[in-house]
């Protein structure tokens, strides 16, 4: 039975379909028609809810794609809705701020972007346009053009006050402290050990095992599969820590990203760009790296950074325990050396304290979009020399890959136009991509060069800025 | 940021940003779109699709599809009859009959209890097919020995001389002036191919209807749709139905830019629900709505214009080629309107255009905001850039002194009676600091380009038909009623504006009625920035018309005559000179009660002035006779570019429109930024893209829209405000011009940067990157 609350209301269900979405249990069997579907792949926010859960006494609120979250998720949790905010005639500051700024048109985007800007407020006591955008990105709008809709973020977020919500925290603490943390429904089970999650996955291979299921899910409401079974690790103790000594980062495969980008931007400040253009906040709040690596996409974006960083996988099947490096996992077009029954529990980073690691992601569309290519560079030097270089792309090849041709070249080279113009020409050595929907295989080249070209000037004259991001826009704006 | 330059003053209602009437119900969740209509005992439809791009359907096996789970009917083209729909040319059935033309196009469809079910025994119809070499480019599609897509074209009604012939659906030639002799006298010629691509219009909510027979055979139809009487008219046509049967009806709509204006499963619906017997809903999936719905045609421009040394621009020739997909659709009035327009806003007295559009088996193009215009003007409005470049005289000093003027001539001679033009141009000009701004971009960063482009454009609003009635209830508050769909954009609240400003009433005691065809009078649609204008004008005399019976009333019970008696604010008519008034509430009891009947105003129109005077221009296969009066917009964006990955990001934009008059400052200002970020998308990464004949893209995760952080974060949108005479209160359209002169400023502005002029859109990273290390000559 998995148990859950929405909004004030005790539910508790046992007989479902594994499979069934959060989006269609609320439209289908609550008559809440206020989440709307837009795309049913997590990419227009159309179906934005939030998710309330206790963490460290306190509850913490997300916003969530509904159409790719399972019912199963949500054991444990408060669901929220659009419908949710509003008391009686009163407007929550988030609705009545859309109102002011004419921040709705057609209004079908409307709950979504209410429902993410609800999030926000709950989460932080002042925010800049920056912040607003950032929390917005996975909402798409087609009508407005967004500037009333951060306008209305700008009004409602930088307000106090408390809400309903703070007003009835305690209760919800409560109510959700007393649901225990694992649970089995009729084919939907929620381990709260790793050894209940390896016993269920050898006992029943029918079982999928998901995380955050941004990437799964979308075989249910894409290609229409079913997936009659499955095992989710959210709640799996060991899979969610994030540990550090002082050689290496240990996180949890289960850990989703914005649980660990800000410890990892912290020792890798180029990192802060990859998550921000990870998918939009949603995803980043539901997805893992676990799911990142194990879905083996050669377009995912941790991939490539953890192979530059030298990060190997523990895997376990049933009992046994095994450790592969990245460089080792995938062995071709989405398939890797995982067994049947066999899952990630820990990704192991190594610190490389002194050396620097340059990140650079190239898409069509700058946020919450896919990689055309991606480069990680992990460089030590010494003087003007390069004395150790770990590199790796996305989107060149089958898999992710190092760049073993252009690492020779750089080590003990000084960077200058030389070791440049030698390095540049390593590319197609090392790669030979395709043409697709995204880029033809002449621009990957040509990027791949083009990053190690921005390398060179980063590291020659480190205190321009040479990218176009959103971080200097916000600086500009500040100053 | 906005601020409006105004030529009238001094009125109530209309000119304040008052907030949308139906704002409250959106934020709460509660507005119903269709999705969120579940009638009691309703089945839902699903559709299966033609996996090929041509084919003959040589029959049907449903069998496995009946037998299974659920499953209450399925419909193939066998059902229904040889009936045909088509603004223009009379082209399509309800559903694939005998043939299908472009994979996605719906060739069956199932009713079952639940929607899985129904998609599942979608996919158990077995279908025999005969599959026919397809055509994929309107090039092949014109050549000699190409395969016909529609045999019986000749016999098709058509509603213009349409000239089709084998894939020709239509063509279109307009003259004025002598070109061919105009050459010899330009000091300074520029000539260049264009290409655009397939643009989809990602309404956030995907196209969906629910339909249910009544006991006496009479139809209920819901619809996401931009004109429940185009949706009537197209069901009726298709299934054979005398429009007494089908009341179409409207719930709430996620947007429509085009692709709700024309059928898309209506038809089906209307027919799984006669089959079935029980209301069926139908939507569809994102990806179906890609595949099935229609898009923004690509065109093929190849355009040539000439100027004199000083400037003064002489002559210029448009030569389009249009993809109109499997099914005409709108197609025809897009290129006629695309002609129309590729002259621009000037005075050239030397224009020659003329266009093919052809049967390719790809989904159906049609309309999509800008209708044909932001096309010609990626390519004219860059032409215009390239001849300012070569005669070394600022872009906007070229402009400024051809463009067009109150009283001038439009293409082939209807009058302009108001133009904002030159205040639009002196407004971005001034407002983007243009000329420090020429001076000033230059300033490099390593890796970083900056570069600054303009461009001017012109839009109508106008064509067809449209009416009001107003109506005054018993205790004095007017009902609103004119069939017009509010898509989002504001027309209900625009229109309530008019009324009330006309009857001197407070807003909130006006209702609007939803559009519904039992009981609202004829809309054609919200479409062609047509509403605030046609409908806006239809409201405004139906109010009239009501005051004056109120004044008549008023004058009787005063027992004065009605010259004496004045509207004053708050719904009163008061004796003039006095203090003494009476409320609508006791005139209307008194219609309603004792004398004469309930106050009802009405007004009907057509748009009445002619595009052509033969007198100046010939043309062939018009699409529109009678097509709209002129807004005007200029436009100025700021761009940067990545050297490394050619990604090009707006850093800023100043967008002046020329509306006449804006009723609601607020709903302007976010067509104009809307249109912007639309117009965005398309100029840098929107597209779709076929892999043979099936789109390779049909999904948000591989078609991008913009997102929030994508847009500028100065879009300065600046409202001009120079009055239509006969529009409502001077107001024009606004709906669809922001979006005509982006992609060609963004185009200016990456040659600025990058000193390669881009021809072909979307001027994705990797066009710009080929473009940046491609550029040797200066001019091209
Ligand atoms: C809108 C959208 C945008 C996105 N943008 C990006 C992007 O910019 N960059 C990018 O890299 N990715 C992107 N993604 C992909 C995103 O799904 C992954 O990045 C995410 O990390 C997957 O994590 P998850 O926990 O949701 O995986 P899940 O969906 O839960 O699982 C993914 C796969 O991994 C398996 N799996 C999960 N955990 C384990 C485990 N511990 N051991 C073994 N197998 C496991 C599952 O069985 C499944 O096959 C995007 C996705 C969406 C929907
Ligand atoms: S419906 Fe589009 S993100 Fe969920
Ligand atoms: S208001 Fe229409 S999509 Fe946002």
């Amino acid at each position: 039975m998995i148990e859950f609350l929405l909004n004030n209301e005790y539910v508790a269900l046992d007989d479902f379909p594994a499979d069934q979405t959060v989006l269609d249990y609320l439209r289908i069997h609550r008559n809440r028609c206020g989440t709307k579907e837009g795309c049913a792949s997590g990419d227009c926010g159309a179906c934005t809810v939030v998710i309330a859960e206790v963490v460290d006494d306190e509850l913490r609120y997300r916003s969530l794609n509904s159409c790719i979250t399972f019912i199963g998720s949500l054991h444990g949790k408060q669901l929220i809705t659009v419908e949710d905010l509003a008391q009686g005639d009163e407007l929550h500051a988030v609705q009545q701020a859309l109102v002011k700024s004419h921040a709705s048109q057609c209004g079908f985007c409307t709950p979504g972007f209410v429902m993410s800007l609800f999030a926000l407020y709950k989460t932080q006591s002042s925010v800049d346009r920056y912040a607003v955008e950032t929390a917005l990105a996975g909402n798409l709008c087609r009508c407005t053009g967004y500037r009333p809709i951060v306008e209305a973020g700008l009004m409602a977020c930088n307000q106090i006050g408390a809400d309903q919500f703070d007003r009835c925290e305690s209760i919800i603490i409560s109510k959700l402290r007393a649901i225990p943390t694992h649970a089995r429904a009729a084919s939907f089970v929620i381990p709260d050990s790793i050894e209940q999650l390896a016993n269920t996955m050898i006992e029943d291979p029918e079982y999928r095992i998901f995380c955050g299921s941004t990437d799964l899910a979308l075989e249910v409401t894409q290609n229409l599969y079913t997936l009659p079974k499955l095992v989710s690790v959210g709640s799996v103790k060991e899979m969610n820590r994030v540990e550090q000594d002082n050689s290496e980062f240990r996180i949890g495969a289960a850990v989703r990203y914005e649980d660990c980008a800000g410890i990892l931007v912290s020792q890798w400040p180029d990192l802060a760009e990859v998550f921000l253009r990870l998918g939009s906040l949603p995803i980043r709040n539901q997805g893992s790296i676990g799911g990142n690596v194990a879905n083996a996409s050669p377009i995912g974006d941790m991939p490539p950074v953890l192979m530059a960083l030298n990060a190997a996988l523990e895997l376990r099947l049933g009992n046994e325990q095994r450790i592969v490096p990245m460089d080792e996992f995938f062995i071709g077009y989405k398939q890797t050396v995982l067994r049947p029954g066999e899952f990630i529990s820990t990704i192991n980073i190594p610190k490389s304290s002194g050396s620097r690691l340059f990140v650079y992601k190239n898409s069509k569309r700058f946020d919450d979009d896919i990689s055309t290519c991606l480069g990680a560079f992990l460089i030590d030097f010494s003087g003007e020399k390069i004395t150790r270089a770990r590199i790796a792309f996305g989107g060149m090849a089958a898999i992710t890959k190092r760049a073993l041709v252009l690492e020779n070249t750089l080590v003990n080279s000084s960077f200058n136009s030389e070791t440049l113009r030698r390095a540049r020409e390593t590319v197609p050595l090392d790669f030979q991509p395709i043409d697709d929907v995204r880029a033809s295989a002449d621009y990957r080249i040509a990027v791949a060069k083009g990053f190690i070209s921005r390398l060179f000037l980063e590291l020659v004259r480190p205190n321009d800025i040479h990218r176009i991001t959103r971080f200097e826009h916000q600086s500009m704006e500040m100053t | 940021m906005s601020n409006t330059v105004s030529n009238t003053h001094g009125l109530g209602v209309v000119g304040k940003s008052v907030p949308k009437l139906e704002n409250r119900e959106k934020v709460l969740g509660k507005a119903e779109y269709i999705a969120d209509i579940y009638p009691p005992h309703m089945v839902h439809g699903a559709l299966l699709a033609s996996p090929h791009a041509h084919a003959l359907i040589l029959g049907y096996d449903v069998t496995e599809a009946l037998a299974a789970p659920g499953v209450v009917a399925v419909l193939t083209g066998d059902d229904v009859g040889e009936g045909r729909m088509g603004a223009f040319i009379k082209d399509e059935h309800a559903i694939a009959k005998h043939r299908v033309r472009y994979v996605g196009e719906p060739v069956a469809a199932v009713a079952a209890e639940t929607e899985q079910q129904a998609r599942k025994a979608a996919d158990l119809i077995r279908i025999e097919y005969q599959t026919l070499a397809p055509v994929l480019t309107p090039e092949q599609g014109l050549a000699a020995d190409a395969p016909i897509i529609h045999p019986d074209l000749e016999s098709y009604f058509k509603v213009f001389d349409a000239g089709s012939e084998a894939n020709l659906a239509s063509r279109t030639v307009f003259d004025e002036g002598d070109v061919a002799s105009a050459w010899e006298h330009c000091d300074v010629i520029v000539e260049g191919e264009f290409t655009t691509q397939a643009q989809a219009h990602v309404s956030i909510e995907p196209c969906g209807a629910v339909a249910h027979m009544d006991g006496n055979g009479r139809i209920k139809l819901w619809s996401a749709n931009q004109s429940v009487f185009r949706v009537q008219a197209n069901v009726c046509e298709s299934l054979e139905l005398p429009m007494s049967r089908l009341q179409s009806l409207t719930p709430r709509i996620g947007a429509g830019f085009g692709n709700k204006m024309e059928p898309h499963i209506q038809p089906i619906t209307v027919a799984l629900a006669m089959k079935c017997g029980r209301p069926v809903k139908l939507i569809l999936s994102r990806e179906e709505d890609f595949e099935m719905v229609r898009a923004r045609h690509p065109y093929r421009i190849r355009m040539k214009t000439g100027a004199k040394k000083d400037g003064t621009l002489v002559a210029r020739s448009c030569e389009v080629l249009l993809d109109c997909g499997a099914y005409v659709d709108d197609s025809p009035g897009v290129l006629g309107f695309s002609l129309l327009m590729a002259r621009g806003p000037y005075n050239i007295p030397n224009m020659h255009s003329e266009g093919k559009l052809v049967y390719t088996n790809k989904i159906r193009f049609g309309a999509f905001r800008g209708f044909g215009n932001p096309q010609v003007t990626f390519a004219g409005e860059q032409q215009i850039d390239e001849i300012a470049r070569q005669l070394e005289i600022d872009p906007i000093d070229l402009r400024r002194k051809n463009i067009l003027s109150e009283g001038d001539p439009w293409f082939l001679g209807q009058k302009v009676e108001s133009a904002g033009l030159a205040q639009c141009i002196d407004a971005v000009e001034k407002a983007s600091e243009w000329r420090d701004q020429i001076r000033s971009t230059k300033t490099q960063i390593p890796g970083r380009r900056t570069g600054i482009g303009m461009a001017i454009t012109a839009h109508i609003s106008g064509l067809l038909s449209s009416a009001a009635i107003v109506r005054i209830l018993e205790d004095g508050c007017v009902a609103l009623n004119t069939g017009a769909v509010d898509i989002g954009q504001g027309s209900d609240t625009v229109l309530a504006q008019i009324c009330a400003e006309t009857l001197k009433v407070d807003l909130k005691s006006v209702s609007v009625a939803s559009p519904d065809t039992d009981g609202s009078p004829y809309n054609w649609g919200t479409t062609a920035s047509r509403v605030t204008y046609m409908t806006g004008r239809a409201v405004k005399s139906a109010a009239e018309k009501a005051a004056i019976k109120i004044k008549q009333h008023a004058a009787e019970m005063f027992d004065c005559n009605i010259e004496d008696v004045e509207l004053r604010d708050g719904g009163v008519v008061g004796i003039i000179g006095t203090d003494k008034v009476l409320p609508f509430l006791a005139i209307s009891a008194r219609a309603h009660w004792a004398v004469g009947g309930p106050i009802i105003g009405e007004h009907s129109l057509a748009f009445e002035r002619d595009t052509l005077d033969p007198k100046r221009a010939v043309a062939l296969g018009l699409p529109f006779p009678r097509i709209g009066v002129l807004s005007f917009g200029a436009l100025v964006v700021e761009v940067e570019v990545d050297e490394v990955t050619g990604q090009t990001r707006i850093l800023k934009a100043w967008s002046a429109l020329d509306v006449g008059r804006a009723i609601n400052p607020q709903l302007v200002e976010v067509q104009i930024e809307g249109a912007f970020v639309q117009g965005l998308g398309y100029a840098l990464f929107e597209e779709m893209v076929w892999d043979g004949g099936r789109l390779s893209n049909p999904t948000l995760m591989d078609y991008k829209v913009p997102t929030i952080a994508d847009v500028p974060y100065d879009i300065e949108s600046i409202i001009i405000e120079s009055p239509e005479p006969d529009g409502p209160y001077g107001a024009k359209g606004a709906g669809e011009i922001g979006i005509n002169a982006v992609p060609a400023a963004i185009a200016n502005a990456v040659f600025d940067a990058t000193s390669y002029r881009h021809r072909h859109l979307p001027m994705t990273s990797e066009r710009v990157f080929n473009g940046l290390y491609n550029s040797q000559r200066k001019y091209q």
